[in-house]
């Protein structure tokens, strides 16, 4: 039997405008998050549209790469397939929401805590992030 | 954050940077269960 690497599943929690999307994806590297976080203020803050169009090409580059399956179907119902090419060809905005919402869910931990949300975000509608191990049932409780 | 990771594992820059960055939600789940005044 061969070695499978460790693939994180992304999911989006009922009310959030991502609910229903499914992501798979690879595992990223702290480089390449540092290297996405950077390309992605990039896209606000650079000064010309050069600099924000290359930014977003990194950006873009760097999920396609790691992407390895989803459910996002065009408007007709025809699967996006998951590549490089599927990515750029997407709205935007979308893809910028859908990254940033992976790469928190990368690197942050959902607090069950009540906290303060600048931007508001809440623990109920972050994503949902799960490695994929494989998982057995329970078997049943001896008291019940 | 990589020289501190690089302090708290005893480890390179290239090491930090190269490890999955799954590692940051260990530690901010360790930061959750810190208690308050505890290092």
């Amino acid at each position: 039997m061969g070695f499978k690497r460790k693939l994180y599943s992304v999911t989006w929690p009922e009310g959030h405008a991502l609910h229903g999307l499914e992501v798979t994806t690879k595992g990223l590297s702290i480089e390449g998050l540092v290297e996405m976080t950077r390309a992605g203020e990039e896209i606000t803050r650079a000064p010309d549209v050069d600099a924000k169009v290359a930014a977003a090409g990194k950006l873009l580059a760097g999920f396609s790469g790691r992407l390895v399956a989803w459910n996002l179907e065009e408007d007709d119902g025809t699967p996006v397939p998951a590549t490089a090419e599927g990515v750029a060809d997407q709205d935007m905005q979308l893809m910028v929401d859908l990254i940033t919402a992976w790469m928190d869910a990368v690197a942050s931990v959902d607090t069950p805590l009540p906290s303060a949300s600048p931007n508001g975000a809440t623990s109920a509608t972050a994503p949902v992030m799960e490695a994929s191990l494989p998982m057995v049932p329970l078997s049943p409780s001896p008291s019940s | 954050m990589i020289l501190g990771l690089c302090d708290r594992f005893g480890c390179l820059p290239s090491q930090v940077l190269a490890e999955e960055a799954s590692v940051l939600r260990l530690l901010r789940l360790e930061a959750l269960g810190r208690r308050e005044g505890e290092s």
